[in-house]
């Protein structure tokens, strides 16, 4: 595996009072790489021990080819020299300097002072993206959770990092500022080019944001990959037992009208109730399983608009009453949710060809941002 | 409108209680980061050590100071052998006996700005690449900033106000260590002294209530800064 496919090597084990981390995992590189599971699964924990806050029992960390923290070899690089940027839940701004100071922090510490150092995103770019120009003179008490969250991110992207860590930063905002601050977080991605990893327990800014998953639950690492290929897995309940499991469906938009989008879904043709975006993007739409129904032949004259012939991959029982069916359609999946007695009905089984049926207005469009929920 | 003498027992608690605020500052805010780091072998001690003026009479502190700083004293004996000074009886000493009394208040003021900075901002320097010295210097001097005024300003007050450490240890020689207080005292120990003792508290009121307001006034600033 080249250099460029694990950007982070991360393999600890630490200790916080009864709790017991044990996790090890890798993030690919670019993009965006969250950490999921309940609360008090070790996501924090992995995260402090990333940034040098805490250090681990046993482990090792390495971060582009450099070694953060090695017990064995008794490396252990203090936090101020890791370049890792953090992104706090309470934005943590510095009270007593101005928005312009606090952005200007981590230059001032250089000592050749101001100035962008050559590898980072340019000062006037971030004040750009982010909208700061009008915040700059003010102070941080005068701000709104969302704007000292932007605040904060820019602060944390001009102090030039390698790795971007953000800790929950919604967790304190309401719906609105939600929204905002997760496509801001989208625009960073795509703009600043720097990998992001990323702490969160709510299921809708996985799905809108994160293009890998790592999850955890009781200190230990369950799965990791591309959130699409884990998310409709069977054999990973944390996500394909919950009452909101569902499929990720990444496609092109081949037609936008009035009626609804046309979605390309990797061969799939797939419509969906009109929203916003445009021909030949890249969109993430979001079925619910339990918005998929099952039928045994292709029905006629019926008002879905989707009706994909599919094949049964692989069944699980879930309580109560609950028959989670993993279909193929081609190369994709997509995971239906439908009760025990109509299970046996249709006689579901492994490689049956059945009928999915989706409502194009069952359908999440954009995925995850209308689960959001305000503080 | 003042004598000679009052005006000169107002210099004299001046430079006495200016000199010994700008000593006991420094000091006070080492003692205030050193207690406000947490758990460390003779914490209990030093907490005791430097809040103890605060419980004792201050006579029993001035004597204390007599038998350290004394012309006998272990110190007092000391610094005269080694710099030829000598504090009993001294401006200087009136200045030790005060900054001594008023110290404990002074920690407390710079250890109460100091424990309200959120630690969450130190890990957030961390992150941004501050190490030790430049988070002391960028975010724990600025936030406490106000705390350290507030100290200096309630210091000052105390030593103007200061009676029985400075003339137990420094006695009340006019022009060097008869501050205030040990002037109003004398003019009421002398036959027709009250209206100078009047005047002089007048005068100490309103030195104590300016310090007081303005102290007050910083503390509202730290305030804001912290939340």
């Amino acid at each position: 595996m080249s250099a460029s496919h694990r950007l982070l090597e991360f393999d600890c084990s630490a200790r916080r009072g009864d709790f017991t981390l044990d996790a090890a995992f890798n993030v690919r590189g670019a993009g965006v790489t969250a950490l999921f599971g309940p609360s008090g699964c070790g996501k924090t924990t992995t995260l402090r021990l990333i940034a040098g806050d805490i250090g681990p029992v046993r482990g090792r960390i390495v971060l582009d080819g450099r070694v953060l923290v090695d017990t064995a070899a008794r490396v252990d690089l203090p936090m101020e020299r890791r370049g890792i940027g953090w992104v706090f839940q309470d934005g943590r701004l510095f009270p007593h300097l101005t928005v312009r100071r606090n952005l200007e922090y981590a230059a001032d510490l250089r000592p050749d002072r101001r100035g962008t150092p050559p590898d980072g995103p340019a000062q006037d770019r971030v004040i750009d993206v982010l909208g700061l120009g009008k915040l700059l003179q003010r102070w941080p008490r005068e701000l709104s959770g969302g704007e000292r969250q932007r605040v904060a991110l820019g602060r944390a992207l001009l102090s030039t990092p390698r790795l971007l860590l953000c800790d929950e930063p919604l967790a304190a905002l309401d719906l609105g500022r939600k929204r905002e601050i997760l496509e801001l977080l989208r625009q960073v991605r795509d703009e600043f080019r720097i990998p992001i990893v990323y702490v969160t327990h709510a299921l809708g800014e996985l799905l809108y944001l994160a293009d890998d998953a790592v999850l955890l639950d009781h200190g230990r690492t369950i799965e990791q990959g591309p959130l699409r290929d884990i998310l409709g897995q069977l054999a990973v309940p944390m996500l394909s037992a919950r009452a909101d499991a569902g499929t990720l469906v990444e496609g092109v938009v081949t037609d936008v009208g009035p009626a609804g989008v046309q979605l390309d879904w990797g061969g799939t043709p797939l419509h969906v109730h009109a929203f916003a975006c445009t021909n030949g993007a890249r969109v993430r739409v979001y079925v619910q399983a339990q918005d998929v129904i099952i039928a045994a032949e292709r029905p006629r004259a019926i008002s879905v608009r989707n009706v994909l012939e599919a094949r049964v991959a692989a069944i699980a029982t879930r309580e109560p009453d609950t028959v989670h069916v993993q279909l193929e359609l081609g190369s994709q999946r997509l995971l239906a949710a439908v009760t025990g007695s109509a299970a046996t009905e249709l006689r579901l089984e492994p490689g049956r060809v059945v009928y999915a049926l989706i409502k194009s207005v069952a359908i999440e469009a954009p995925a995850g941002l209308s689960r959001l929920q305000g503080a | 409108m003042l004598s000679y003498d009052e005006w000169q027992a107002v210099r004299t608690s001046l430079v006495v209680g200016v000199r010994a605020v700008v000593v006991a500052l420094p000091i006070a805010f080492a003692l205030a980061w050193l207690l406000s780091q947490g758990r460390f072998r003779g914490r209990a001690l030093l907490d005791t050590l430097v809040h103890a003026p605060l419980v004792l009479p201050p006579v029993v502190v001035g004597y204390a100071l007599l038998l350290l700083f004394g012309i006998q004293g272990v110190f007092g004996r000391w610094l005269e052998a080694a710099f030829g000074v000598r504090l009993v009886f001294t401006s200087a000493g009136a200045s030790l006996a005060a900054g001594v009394m008023a110290l404990p208040m002074m920690v407390r003021a710079i250890r109460l700005s100091l424990e309200a900075i959120d630690t969450g901002l130190h890990t957030a320097a961390r992150s941004l690449g501050a190490n030790g010295w430049q988070r002391f210097r960028t975010i724990t001097l600025p936030l406490a900033t106000p705390g350290i005024l507030a100290a200096a300003v309630v210091g000052f007050a105390m030593c103007l106000g200061e009676f029985g450490a400075v003339i137990t240890f420094a006695a009340n020689v006019p022009g060097e260590t008869r501050t205030l207080p040990l002037a109003i005292y004398s003019a009421l120990q002398t036959p027709g002294g009250e209206h100078a003792a009047l005047k002089l508290a007048c005068l100490s009121l309103v030195i104590a209530i300016g310090a007081l307001w303005l102290s007050e006034a910083l503390g509202r600033r730290a305030r804001r800064w912290a939340a």
